[in-house]
């Protein structure tokens, strides 16, 4: 591992040898960004005492990060990035005879619904470069980057996921994507030991900075994924057993349902973002 | 009274001599014109904003304002210097009577050596130093300005461009031409405007009280206007001294004799021929006369001393344009009338050194002239420059540059010109130093003579065919043995006449052992140089940046040019992002310890005629340098740019342009990957079918003590040159100037 941290240094050492102007002498930036994460999913929630199924078109992450002009078209980035992970099941429906059992000794009969879902934390910090091509100086113009992205999400002792059987005729559509149902009957999910979920990913950017100000770079990029690997740290259950013949009762458990959610969030990224050049 | 006159005139001869013997360059003076100092956006916005033609359109506007004033602004064009005053002088004779017409037209001098006098819709008329140095009287001048006042006169500019636009259009009676046809209507059109411009100048001429008889004169001059302005048969011991003797067998016995016809085919010509001209003048003319038989109405002393200027000054022009075979010639016509003078001195050395350095760069052709297209007595010349061999060139040049150094020992530019030329011996000119002779050529034969008085040559031969020497010894001796024969009955290799041509910088100053020392010590620095060059050119993935520690910059009139996507040029967009870069240059960067001065064409102000003439000096000096291109030599101009970096504070000049357009994307194999992918079709139809911007930003910074390239970057951006991604860029370049190397 010394070794390779030597070669990392070597590295950076050498390339920022060559000397470089920056933007009018700026050479190190932060970043303020929005991503945007186009997907089709439905999330659930009450809302009114009726199940409500909402299409969602998109999801947003945050990013702040520190970027330095290493070489005239080369630059190295560090940064945080947020997302708040709604969870979703889509519009998966529990069924069996009986469905679900060993919750609390209650059971179901007939078709269950996902009626309101947990939103968690995605906390990640990623180490990248951009290259700046065409002809373009760092941190002005276009690039393609990599980055090595690692993230961690939770599920808190305090998450829960309500479930229930509801009526399947659509009580109101109004709204865009938005389907309320009755409910007949719910019940509430918890669970007691918090869940981490890790994830590794290798992606690559490109996009382009426009100069708006002396200070201020508008970027737009987008970051696509090469490479995603998610863990976590325990298996624990719903706390229900699912039956039947549907593929969620062989995984049923929170780690799986919380990496399927966060999974959208690392897809093809939009982002546009301010820098501020100092 | 006489006697004093005569006094007066030898006086102002005297000191006209004088002034060409320490001639220098052709500069303006005085309040800059307006003509000069406006903008090219207002000329155009006044031109309009005053037309009533309606046939006129905004690109008949845009185009000659722009265009006329990258002329007006090449700091090629002189006013208020002694020529533009003796033209104006004429132009007032001419004008006389009629100061409405007078109050319009302005006259400037264009350095060039292409015969040639035009005239703008906008009143300006530019008369070339090309054509000046032609003329064999003022009253030919007198003529050619009135032919170019008739076309001001008669609107041909505008009517040209009416024309022009309604053949390519084929409106009217061109409607059915095919391509050919409509070219050769234009030709056929242009001509009737130089016939019709004829009559109008013949008309004006003979209001005068100049000769009748000029007029044909002139059409003669101009005839022959693409010849040397004199055709003296070329000396052949014209470059032989007491100690250079070059045979005769490297000039030809004949010339190239003068082939021209005055009636020569003239279709797709602009101009009708010379015959053609002569004969609708002669017509035109009939019986008329003119008030006088005049060929002087101003002075004939100025005319000469204007044509002796423009002539001096061509060969100038002829030295940065590395016509240094015309130059010598001119060098020589000229010197029959200014034996003395400095000017043409070193004038004659800076052509033999950029003979010799193209010669030993193997790019001689590009600065003499084919032999074939040579016409008239200059032909000795340029033939005996192509039959010198690279030794020979060598010698010859260096001699020369001796020779021209002990008559000015004190002169540094002198020295600097002979110290590179020692060099280009030392180094290039694959000459064997120990070949060179330490007797003259004449002692060299007379001992040969003895030598083979005392013994036989066919015998020794004999002996050494017989001997058990190496075959290549047998024939290196034999060789020399010849050799001595040939000598002692006067027949010596002519092509060895430099061997001796140093015999006593050889003898007396021990050559052999400081060219060898020069190469020895070229060739270290050489060794170590490519050492350095191959470690910065190691290939990498990172840009690098260069480190010159520069702390003070001249920028020379940044340039910038925007094109739409059909290819014209943006002219208003181009002048207003040029004034605003201009700008990018001049302003402080708190980051840079840099200074920069800006000497811009688009901010001269009525008092800035020195900035107007540096301006001018420095583009002629680029453009040189940049011809030279890898062969690194001293510039022609290297004694002004000299002067000027003593006025700027710094030999750092900074030239640079920005050239923005647009551009489709082209059908590309990516493309085509593209589309097999499927999901990326949207991309590629994105790629196809919307504008990309690109600029291309280049810039060159030369050290002037030594005429050297010092930075170049050229840089292809795809990116639209908007001011914050071109001020990022400029800075860059600043910053790679300004900043300090690592390992200082």
């Amino acid at each position: 591992m010394k070794k390779y941290n030597l070669l990392l240094v070597f590295f950076l050492s050498s390339i920022s040898g060559f000397s470089q102007s920056g933007y009018l002498g700026k050479k190190n930036s932060f970043e303020l960004k929005t991503g945007i994460v186009p997907s089709y999913r439905l999330s659930n929630r009450i809302e009114n005492s009726l199940a409500v199924r909402q299409g969602k078109l998109m999801n947003l992450n945050f990013i702040f990060s520190y970027s330095r002009v290493l070489a005239r078209n080369f630059e190295a980035i560090a940064g945080y990035q947020f997302a708040n992970v709604k969870c979703t099941s889509g519009a998966y429906i529990i069924q069996g005879e009986p469905t679900i059992s060993g919750y609390q000794g209650a059971s179901y009969y007939g078709n269950a619904y996902f009626l309101q879902e947990p939103t968690i934390s995605y906390h990640g910090g990623y180490l990248g470069f951009n290259f700046y091509r065409l002809g373009c100086l760092a941190p002005i113009g276009k690039y393609v980057g990599l980055m090595f992205n690692y993230g961690l999400s939770s599920f808190q002792p305090d998450d829960e996921i309500i479930f229930g059987v509801r009526s399947d005729a659509v009580y109101s559509s109004a709204g865009f994507l938005k389907k309320s149902y009755t409910i007949y009957s719910s019940d509430t999910v918890g669970f007691t030991t918090p869940v981490t979920i890790k994830s590794w990913h290798l992606k690559a950017r490109l996009g382009r900075n426009y100069p708006l100000t002396d200070f201020l770079v508008l970027n737009l990029g987008i970051t696509i994924p090469i490479f995603s690997s998610y863990a976590h740290n325990l298996t624990e259950r719903f706390g229900f057993q699912i039956d039947g013949p549907s593929s969620y009762s062989a995984s049923g458990n929170w780690a799986l349902y919380g990496m399927n959610s966060l999974k959208p969030y690392h897809k093809i990224n939009f982002e546009v973002g301010l820098r501020f050049m100092i | 009274m006489r006697a004093l006159s005569y006094i007066l005139c030898l006086f102002l001869t005297m000191a006209h001599a004088q002034q060409l013997n320490d001639f220098v360059a052709l500069k303006s003076k005085g309040d800059i014109p307006a003509d000069f100092t406006t903008l090219s956006t207002r000329k155009y916005q006044e031109a309009q904003s005053q037309n009533s033609d309606k046939e006129l359109d905004k690109d008949f506007f845009l185009s000659t304002r722009f265009f006329f004033d990258e002329l007006l602004l090449s700091g090629r064009v002189l006013f208020n210097d002694p020529v533009t005053d003796y033209l104006n002088r004429v132009a007032a004779q001419v004008l006389r009577g009629n100061s409405e017409l007078k109050k319009d037209l302005r006259f400037y001098i264009l350095k060039t050596t292409v015969p040639n006098a035009f005239s703008t819709d906008q009143g300006v008329i530019l008369f070339t130093t090309g054509l000046l140095a032609q003329l064999e009287n003022e009253a030919q001048l007198a003529y050619i300005l009135c032919h170019e006042i008739s076309h001001y006169v008669k609107k041909h500019v505008r009517n040209g461009y009416i024309e022009e636009k309604n053949i390519i259009k084929g409106k009217g009676q061109y409607g059915r031409l095919s391509y050919q046809s409509k070219i050769a209507q234009m030709s056929v059109y242009s001509k009737d405007v130089e016939l019709e411009a004829d009559q109008g100048g013949i008309e004006m001429y003979l209001k005068t009280k100049y000769a009748k008889d000029e007029i044909f004169a002139s059409f003669e001059a101009l005839f022959y206007s693409n010849l040397p302005f004199d055709d003296i048969q070329f000396d052949s011991n014209y470059f032989n001294t007491a100690i250079l003797k070059i045979p005769g067998s490297f000039y030809p016995d004949t010339i190239n004799e003068i082939s021209q016809e005055e009636d020569y085919d003239d279709e797709g010509h602009t101009h009708p021929n010379i015959q053609k001209r002569l004969d609708a003048a002669m017509d035109y003319i009939g019986s008329k006369e003119s008030l006088g038989g005049e060929k002087y109405l101003v002075s004939e002393e100025d005319f000469k001393k204007a044509r002796n200027f423009c002539r001096f000054e061509n060969v100038n022009i002829n030295l940065y344009e590395r016509e240094y075979g015309i130059a010598l010639y001119s060098i020589y016509l000229l010197r029959k009338d200014f034996p003395d003078s400095r000017f043409l001195d070193l004038a004659n050395l800076k052509a033999w050194y950029g003979l010799v350095k193209y010669k030993n760069n193997n790019r001689y052709n590009e600065v003499t002239l084919k032999t074939t297209k040579v016409e008239g007595e200059s032909y000795i010349l340029h033939c005996f420059l192509k039959n010198l061999s690279k030794a020979q060139l060598n010698v010859v040049g260096f001699r020369i540059a001796y020779e021209t150094w002990l008559k000015y020992p004190s002169d540094k530019v002198i020295a600097e010109y002979f110290v590179d030329l020692k060099k280009e011996l030392a180094v290039n000119s694959g000459i064997k130093f120990d070949d060179f002779s330490n007797v003259s050529l004449e002692e060299y034969l007379s001992t040969s003579a003895e030598k083979v008085d005392s013994f036989d040559i066919n015998d020794s031969i004999q002996k050494i065919d017989a001997s058990d020497l190496s075959k290549y010894e047998k024939i290196r001796l034999k060789k020399e043995l010849k050799a001595i024969g040939n000598a002692s009955t006067g027949v010596y290799g002519d092509k060895d006449f430099h061997l001796y041509a140093l015999y006593d910088l050889v003898k007396e100053k021990n050559l052999i052992d400081e060219l060898k020392k020069i190469k020895r010590d070229v060739e270290d620095a050489e060794a170590a140089e490519k050492l350095e060059i191959a470690d910065q050119n190691k290939p990498t993935l990172f840009k690098r940046s260069m480190h010159l520690g520069i702390d003070k910059l001249v920028v020379v009139d940044p340039i910038y040019e925007n094109y739409k996507l059909n290819e014209k040029r943006n002219h208003i967009k181009s002048e207003n992002k040029k004034i605003g870069i201009s700008d990018m240059y001049d302003q402080k960067y708190s980051n840079l310890d840099l200074k920069t001065q800006l000497v811009d064409s688009k901010n001269l102000q009525k008092s800035d005629v020195d900035e107007y003439n540096d301006l001018g000096l420095l583009m002629q000096w680029i453009s040189e340098i940049v011809a030279h291109d890898n062969i690194e030599m001293i510039s022609s101009n290297h004694d002004q740019i000299l002067d000027l970096t003593q006025k700027y504070g710094t030999s750092h000049f900074l030239f640079s342009g920005i050239y923005g357009y647009k551009e489709r994307s082209q059908m590309s194999a990516a493309h085509w990957y593209g589309i097999m992918m499927f999901y990326t079709i949207p991309i590629v139809l994105v790629d196809l079918l919307i504008v990309h911007n690109y600029f291309q930003y280049i810039a060159l910074s030369v050290d002037a003590t030594t005429d050297k390239v010092e930075f170049t970057q050229v840089s292809n951006v795809n990116l639209k040159s908007i001011d914050g991604i071109m001020r990022a860029y400029i800075y860059d370049v600043l910053y790679q100037l300004s900043s300090e190397p690592k390992n200082n």
